[in-house]
């Protein structure tokens, strides 16, 4: 008896360590150095590799991103490049676990030759040598980053080193719907429009009691949304390179965002996450008249069968912080680098991908509902890709391709994963009531100067 | 007397190979796929360490990353709040789950269906479950303060939106998550019970109550210990509640020690200390197990 | 008489009772179908609503139809079926040699059981990549079901079972000279069917519903698992909460059906032999 149970226990672990090993093997085959054509269709990573063993010799490099992709861009880059191969892989965009699997990929050694960086969460990939830089390159093509990119190019480097090629862009306005504005009898809002004209226009516009309560504008819970007006009057880091919160700019935009909530105009912050609204749903949902969103809102707005509205809509800059702030159309702007993992071995290969993918790539990127960042493609026919159907005019939304003064939401210099960490855990306890602006304002201060004080 | 002597160490022996045979195969599947990882994550923490430099980059450290821990004021706030959470969740999800899973197994009509709705919230969906528990304790016209207004209660709990109350909204959902993961336990454990002991006890007139004290509580206690012990290592180990309602915050109000090492592996890059709070954390887990392991042999026969 | 009809009002009342609690526990189940036929702008409505203002079944169609979603239930499939098979075997076995066997060193093979709970998975996600990638596991469905075959959690649980198992009835069938594979096979398993459907529910649970995992360590296309897949849904800034939750009904639905079918093991003992009169 205890034979047999011998023989059928080491059977079974000798068929699991084997079967372990043959997929190994197969993956083996697919490893960094590999060669294949491409495969899709094939069913199981042993298939993959065989068919790669046995035809093309292209170098395969691996593109991961987790934006609504055209796929033509991926496509007409391998029928037109005779030696490279790019594979695709679409990750979800579940918040920040999207960036664990990036991070775990790059630094565990995986196939990954052209990653995305976001959101200011590229500062800290960059100080930590995620990515390899760029300059080289840049120079040996030539590239005049400024004409191609303009202001957004501070989130393309760090410490002066360009590890990143912008991509996709965030262009953060005012939405509003058209259609309440008309009801309550008020112009459409420009580039002139002051905090002041902003505030008023938002109490004219707020309606109604529970339920059926239409709110004059809504402010996302994101970490720095209530900052961009501020940083049009205060930079993020003092002349001597530190931080710059206690300026008079960000105090003042964090005490008008709460006054905003206090006074009922939008839906509160603490409200926002207790209800786990979101700009789409309650812009589009007409649930308030005005929003504060990026250009990525687009998407919703194409996207009729989810976020069904009969409104029409328009965008306007940021609200100028005061009278003394030059009338010139400010947009909160961020940018998405495509860069390349310091350890990918097909470096060259990767940098002649990110160039075609944003530069060729600009108009279909468009396509997507996302701005794409390389200015020289800008243009009608790009504009129309953009909003194509999504029921809104050229006119409407011109103003975000044209010269704007670019502001931001989050700090992108020294010590800044640490500065937008600390922006994003005090400020909460400033809107729910815990604690007044100028604490909080300190404790970030005292935390991210500590961080530079390292860094440096 | 020799010949017994050496008849039982045959058999001893023979018990022996039997006890290898049995084990092995999955020890060593144990220790390829499962402890050696962890082993390896753990020696880290005695290293600095930047991972995109590769292996040969990794440093070794001693005991460094254990000095930086003392003026660590994310992990103090993370470690006592994981402590809190511990005292109140283990003793709270496991007695609940005791208490319903004795009623179900005797007391009400419609067992099988009640079971599965006990059991359903752990195995639905995160998302759908912290959307719930957002509404439920939404301060401002959620159920759950609109029945304390009701009650009389003056200042109403933030819940998710202020410390003093953030970590305790996640206790609650965290019990009611887990009970019915427990209360299975438990179910499987009193199918084991003998019937003739509950019988005899009726017979000796002792109530419902009393059996539940005097029968089946000292019959279930190694089983007890044995959902307690599951109970600590899981309350060491929350982080997905936090990471979706909460994400640590307000302030460091829902930090523990997981979440801290997410947060220094993966905001921070800082492996090297990510793993060292792990050290930490596993020898916090080890001590609260050992005693009540030592507790469970007491009562095991 | 009375004694019934007083046993038969409290089990009522218990009924009531437990029923309450058991009304809220499903609340969360009753809003993911309510979120399924909704529209999505209306799925974060406050307060909920859970008879949908208009029934949207096109959630279901677009994940059925429009997303590789039964390559995806097939992949759960298959890899929950492995792991399954897999660790019942081994994890039974090597329980019954830690809970009714002795032999040299069993505590020390045992604490290494215990302690591997101990560790949270997220300290392990790095470094078990980089380990995983040297034994060219990652991206393969090994990387997922060789973990959960071998478990530490799985061998734990049995043990506790076979521990309460009186030892007169092992000893008289040794006496006769049955052997440790018969004793376990014919009267252990017998004996600890709850227990071991325990084991089979939570096994089928945890790796039906893991997620970490598949998303580190195998997320090629052809290769993703439900709850991976499910997240293809999320997009930026907006979330399809709608589908996902469409995708979740369809993937809880074998759950609720192995629950349903193990439950008679649960009830075929004694029962409600403590209450009737």
């Amino acid at each position: 008896m205890k034979k047999i149970l011998a023989i059928t226990l080491t059977a079974a672990l000798g068929a699991s360590m084997l079967s372990g090993c043959q997929g190994g093997g197969a993956t083996g085959n697919g490893g960094s150095g590999e060669t294949s054509q491409a495969e899709k269709g094939s069913e199981s990573s042993d298939e993959g590799a065989k068919e790669a063993a046995s035809s093309g010799e292209k170098t395969v490099i691996h593109y991961y991103d987790w934006a609504p992709m055209d796929m033509t861009i991926i496509d007409d880059f391998n029928a037109s490049s005779p030696d490279i191969e790019v594979k695709y892989h679409a990750i979800p965009d579940n918040g920040s676990d999207k960036l664990t699997q990036l991070d775990i990929l790059a630094m565990g050694g995986g196939e990954i030759d052209v990653m995305p960086g976001s959101d200011g969460e590229q500062m800290l990939r960059m100080k930590n040598g995620m990515y390899a830089p760029l300059d080289e390159f840049i120079q040996r093509d030539g590239i005049d980053m400024t004409k191609n990119f303009g202001d957004i190019l501070t989130y393309a480097s760090y410490g002066g080193v360009i590890y990143g090629y912008p991509l996709r862009s965030t262009v953060e306005g005012i939405w509003y719907n058209k259609d309440m504005f008309d009801a309550a009898g008020l112009d459409y809002p420009d580039g002139s429009w002051t905090w002041e004209e902003y505030m008023e226009t938002a109490r004219k516009l707020t309606s109604g009691q529970g339920d059926s309560k239409i709110y004059g504008t809504y402010t996302h819970t994101f970490n720095g949304q209530w900052a961009p007006v501020g940083n049009e009057v205060s930079p993020w880091y003092t002349e001597d390179g530190k931080c710059n919160i206690m300026a008079d700019g960000f105090k003042t935009s964090l005490e008008r965002r709460k006054e905003m909530d206090d006074l009922g105009y939008q839906l509160s912050f603490s409200q926002i996450i207790a209800t786990k609204a979101s700009q789409a749903s309650a812009f589009l949902g007409g649930k308030c008249a005005m929003v504060q969103a990026g250009s990525w809102i687009v998407q919703n707005i194409k996207d009729q069968e989810n976020y069904p509205h009969d409104f029409s809509i328009g965008v306007a800059p940021i609200p100028r912080f005061d009278e003394t702030v030059e009338s010139r159309n400010n947009f909160s702007v961020a940018a998405t680098i495509l860069a390349i993992p310091a350890n990918s071995e097909h470096k060259e290969e990767a940098w002649q991908f990110i160039r075609y993918m944003v530069e060729e790539g600009a108009a279909r990127i468009a396509g997507t509902g996302n701005y794409p960042s390389y200015k020289l493609a800008y243009n009608d026919s790009l504009i129309q890709n953009f909003i194509e159907g999504s029921g809104l005019e050229i006119e409407d939304v011109r103003v975000l391709f044209e010269d704007m003064a670019a502001v931001s939401q989050k700090p992108t210099g020294l010590a800044a994963a640490e500065y937008q960490q600390s922006m994003q855990e005090q400020t909460q306890l400033y809107f729910n009531g815990e604690k007044s602006a100028d604490q909080v304002l300190a404790e970030i201060e005292k935390i991210t100067n500590e961080a530079i004080a390292n860094e440096e | 007397m020799r010949e017994r002597k050496q008849k039982l160490s045959r058999r001893q022996l023979q018990e022996e190979r039997a006890g290898y045979l049995f084990v092995i195969p999955n020890f060593i599947g144990i220790l390829i796929f499962v402890a050696l990882p962890i082993l390896f994550s753990l020696v880290l923490g005695f290293t600095k360490w930047n991972p995109m430099q590769g292996l040969s980059a990794i440093e070794f450290a001693g005991l460094e990353n254990f000095g930086q821990m003392i003026s660590d004021e994310r992990l103090k706030t993370a470690l006592v709040n994981n402590l809190i959470y511990t005292i109140a969740y283990v003793p709270i999800s496991v007695s609940l789950a005791l208490v319903i899973a004795v009623l179900l197994n005797n007391y009400v009509f419609c067992k099988v269906p009640l079971r599965l709705m006990c059991f359903m919230p752990y195995i639905s969906a995160m998302v759908s479950v912290a959307y719930v528990w957002l509404i439920l304790l939404n301060p401002e016209g959620g159920p759950v303060n609109s029945v304390l207004a009701a009650l009389g209660v003056k200042s109403l709990p933030g819940w998710f939106t202020k410390s003093n109350s953030a970590l305790a909204g996640i206790i609650l959902m965290s019990i009611w998550h887990d009970a019915g993961y427990y209360m299975i336990l438990f179910l499987a454990a009193l199918q084991g019970l003998s019937k003739e002991v509950y019988e005899s006890a009726r017979v000796d007139g002792a109530n419902g109550l009393q059996s539940f004290f005097r029968i089946t509580i000292p019959l279930l206690a190694s089983h007890i210990l044995f959902v307690s012990i599951l109970a600590t290592i899981n309350s060491f180990k929350v982080f997905d509640q936090i990471n979706v309602l909460t994400e640590g915050g307000p302030g460091y109000a829902t930090n523990v020690l997981v979440y801290c090492i997410y947060h220094y592996a993966f905001r921070e890059h800082n492996i090297g200390y990510a793993s060292a709070v792990a050290v930490l954390l596993f020898v916090i887990i080890m001590a609260v197990s050992a005693v009540q392991v030592k507790l469970k042999e007491k009562y095991t026969l | 008489m009375e004694t019934k009809v007083k046993t038969i009002v409290l089990k009522c009342i218990a009924t009531l009772l437990v029923g309450a609690l058991a009304l809220a526990c499903i609340f969360p189940f009753l809003w993911m179908v309510s979120a399924s036929f909704k529209n999505e702008v209306d799925v974060m409505e406050f307060p909920i609503r859970l008879i949908p203002r208009t029934v949207n079944w096109n959630n279901y169609a677009t994940v059925w139809l429009k997303s590789d979603f039964p390559n995806y239930y097939r992949n759960s499939l298959i890899v929950t079926g492995i792991t399954l098979a897999g660790t019942i075997f081994l994890s039974t076995t090597a329980a019954y040699g830690f809970a009714r066997l002795k032999f040299r060193g069993k505590n020390l093979l045992f604490g290494v059981y215990l302690a591997t709970l101990m560790v949270p998975v997220q300290v392990t996600l790095l470094p078990k990549y980089i380990y995983f990638g040297q034994m060219h596991l990652n991206n393969t469905f090994y990387a997922l079901i060789l973990p959960g075959i071998f478990s530490a959690f799985n061998t734990f649980l049995m043990r506790q079972y076979y521990e309460g198992i009186p030892y007169e009835l092992t000893e008289a069938a040794q006496i006769d000279g049955a052997g440790h594979f018969r004793i376990f096979w014919q009267i252990m398993l017998p004996l600890t069917k709850s227990g071991f459907v325990t084991l089979l529910l939570f096994s089928f649970t945890w790796t039906w519903n893991d997620y970490i995992n598949p998303l580190i360590y195998c997320n090629k296309e052809e290769l993703l698992t439900l709850t991976v897949g499910l997240q293809r849904f999320q997009q930026a800034q907006s979330t399809h909460y709608a589908l996902i939750m469409a995708g979740c009904t369809l993937a809880l639905a074998p759950l609720i059906l192995l629950f349903l079918f193990t439950q008679k093991y649960f009830i075929e003992s004694f029962a409600s032999s403590g209450v009737k009169g």
